[in-house]
């Protein structure tokens, strides 16, 4: 494994371009404060504990799966994977240089939300732990979908349009802004399929806003180990 | 070294852009020439393990680029054609970058993107972000790449395109004094000529001829080239123009009024051949 590439990756693809993309750390950052918004004004109030174990997935959710976008810029306009691959990078390499640096748009939005978090006492030690170890696991697996959606189109333009619809699939449709318990058994796990459903399943548990379900925590492992297998073999590096 | 057997490439709409081509490449620079569409970039891009070939094989010091891929690009670099930089980190992060992918040191890797970018001539604009230089300086980041890896076989595809004069000799330079062996693509026959030891002359897919510059321009030594509006007697048709090929001494009594005597140069060689190339 090539960590000096992997870190110095992220570091070049996150805190050295933060500069001249500020607009979308902030619209990163913003996207789901405004779900949080009108839930709040929706409920009266009585929501918001949902939505902010939700917001958090959803934000890691939405870096993840924008990683397709600059997978793809970088596959189809910058053409430097082609570069990337007459070298000692591996997939796997880029994938996790891909992560970290995604790590860092969705991180002042973390701050935001465990400080929220902490003022509304819906986080305890060990519920904080485990919640980083969550947005781990859905950072790893929504990245996994983006590598392996971004070798589905010939251009940058179409995977722009597709994480888009699927940013809308993966963070509002499922449990993320509202209780899981509203939904019927079967469509729960049915929308299982999308990694942010258990994980927000788990969240209300952590919080103590809904019964803890820990089979979603199987169901999450699970999946995020098939979408990073997939997200590997399934990535265009060798062109066919 | 560099040996294909019998090399192909058929892509999914059914194009063959590479018919089957066998080759050594042993010197230290050869260039592949041919026009547009004529299977170079394909090549170069089968040899350096981006793009699976349909059948035949081909091997890299020994490595084959099928089985042995990782050893393959370990030990190999290749610039794509139409690559762009990281345009919102400098000029010298970018090679950084590059080094570290290729497993350099951090150290190692600084003191050789300074020497490589004092080589070609980008030391000067090493702090400014790769989206404000021009497409020439651009292509010498990658030139720099390239020399900087240290690796045992460099593939270029097209590497001067968009230089200016001068900075074409600058890599060519810095081409020479790689370590590695060099295989380039290239339109520019000027540049076939100065900088290979081997050129390998590629039409729809084939191999027209190999050989070094002076073995391929042989059969045409001793003779110039003539460019008429009208056509002549064994003249060869390119576009609106007719050539002919007639000996150096019998020049001055053929042409007419009008025409153009030019020296040989492997453009003629497509040409003698019925390349067209115009296509």
């Amino acid at each position: 494994m090539n960590l000096r590439y992997i870190f110095t990756n992220a570091y070049y693809r996150s805190l050295k371009s933060i500069r001249d993309n500020y607009l979308f750390l902030i619209s990163t950052t913003l996207t789901p404060m405004t779900l949080l918004f009108v839930v709040w004004i929706l409920s009266n109030g009585k929501d918001l504990p949902f939505a902010l174990a939700g917001g958090i997935i959803a934000l890691t959710t939405s870096v993840g799966i924008f990683e397709a976008g600059n997978i793809a810029f970088f596959r189809f306009d910058l053409r430097y994977v082609d570069l990337l691959i007459t070298t000692a990078t591996t997939k796997m390499d880029f994938l996790l240089g891909e992560i970290f640096g995604a790590l860092a748009w969705a991180f002042p939005g973390f701050i935001i939300y465990l400080l929220l978090d902490l003022y509304m006492h819906l986080l305890n030690p060990i519920s904080f732990v485990l919640t980083l170890f969550i947005i781990g696991i859905v950072l790893i697996s929504t990245s996994s979908i983006a590598f392996w959606i971004s070798g589905l189109t010939k251009t940058s333009r179409n995977v722009w349009g597709l994480t888009s619809l699927l940013s809308i699939f993966m963070t509002i449709i499922p449990p993320t802004f509202y209780s899981y318990t509203l939904l019927p058994k079967p469509i729960l796990y049915l929308l299982s399929i999308f990694p942010t459903t258990p994980a927000a399943v788990l969240e209300q548990g952590l919080f103590g806003i809904a019964p803890m379900d820990w089979s979603m925590l199987a169901i999450l492992i699970i999946e995020t180990i098939v979408y990073l297998v997939l997200g590997i073999y399934l990535i265009k590096w060798r062109d066919e | 070294m560099i040996e294909a057997k019998n090399i192909k490439k058929t892509y999914k709409d059914g194009t063959q852009a590479v018919k089957g081509m066998s080759f050594v490449l042993d010197k230290k620079v050869t260039s592949i020439i041919g026009h547009n569409g004529a299977g170079k970039t394909t090549l170069i891009r089968m040899l350096s393990t981006q793009l699976l070939p349909t059948s035949g094989t081909a091997s890299i010091n020994g490595h084959d680029i099928i089985k042995d891929v990782m050893a393959v690009r370990k030990t190999t670099v290749s610039i794509p054609q139409e690559i762009n930089p990281i345009g919102w980190i400098t000029v010298f992060d970018n090679l950084r970058l590059y080094l570290h992918a290729r497993g350099l040191p951090i150290k190692e890797s600084k003191l050789r993107a300074e020497k490589a970018m004092k080589e070609i001539g980008i030391w000067d604009i090493r702090n400014k972000h790769a989206a404000d230089i021009s497409g020439g300086q651009k292509r010498k980041i990658f030139v720099g790449m390239a020399i900087a890896s240290g690796a045992d076989t460099i593939f270029l595809d097209e590497p001067t395109t968009g230089l200016d004069p001068f900075s074409r000799i600058q890599v060519w330079s810095a081409i020479r004094k790689a370590k590695g062996q060099v295989v380039l693509t290239t339109h520019y026959m000027e540049e076939a000529q100065s900088l290979s030891d081997d050129v390998l002359m590629v039409d729809k897919g084939k191999i027209l001829s190999k050989g070094s510059v002076r073995q391929l321009l042989k059969p045409l030594e001793k003779m110039v080239r003539v460019e008429s509006m009208k056509k002549r007697s064994n003249s060869i048709p390119v576009g609106n123009t007719w050539v002919s090929y007639v000996k150096r001494e019998e020049a001055e009594s053929f042409v007419m009024e009008g025409d153009i005597i030019k020296p040989i140069t492997l453009d003629d060689i497509f040409i003698k051949k019925g390349v067209n190339l115009e296509s």
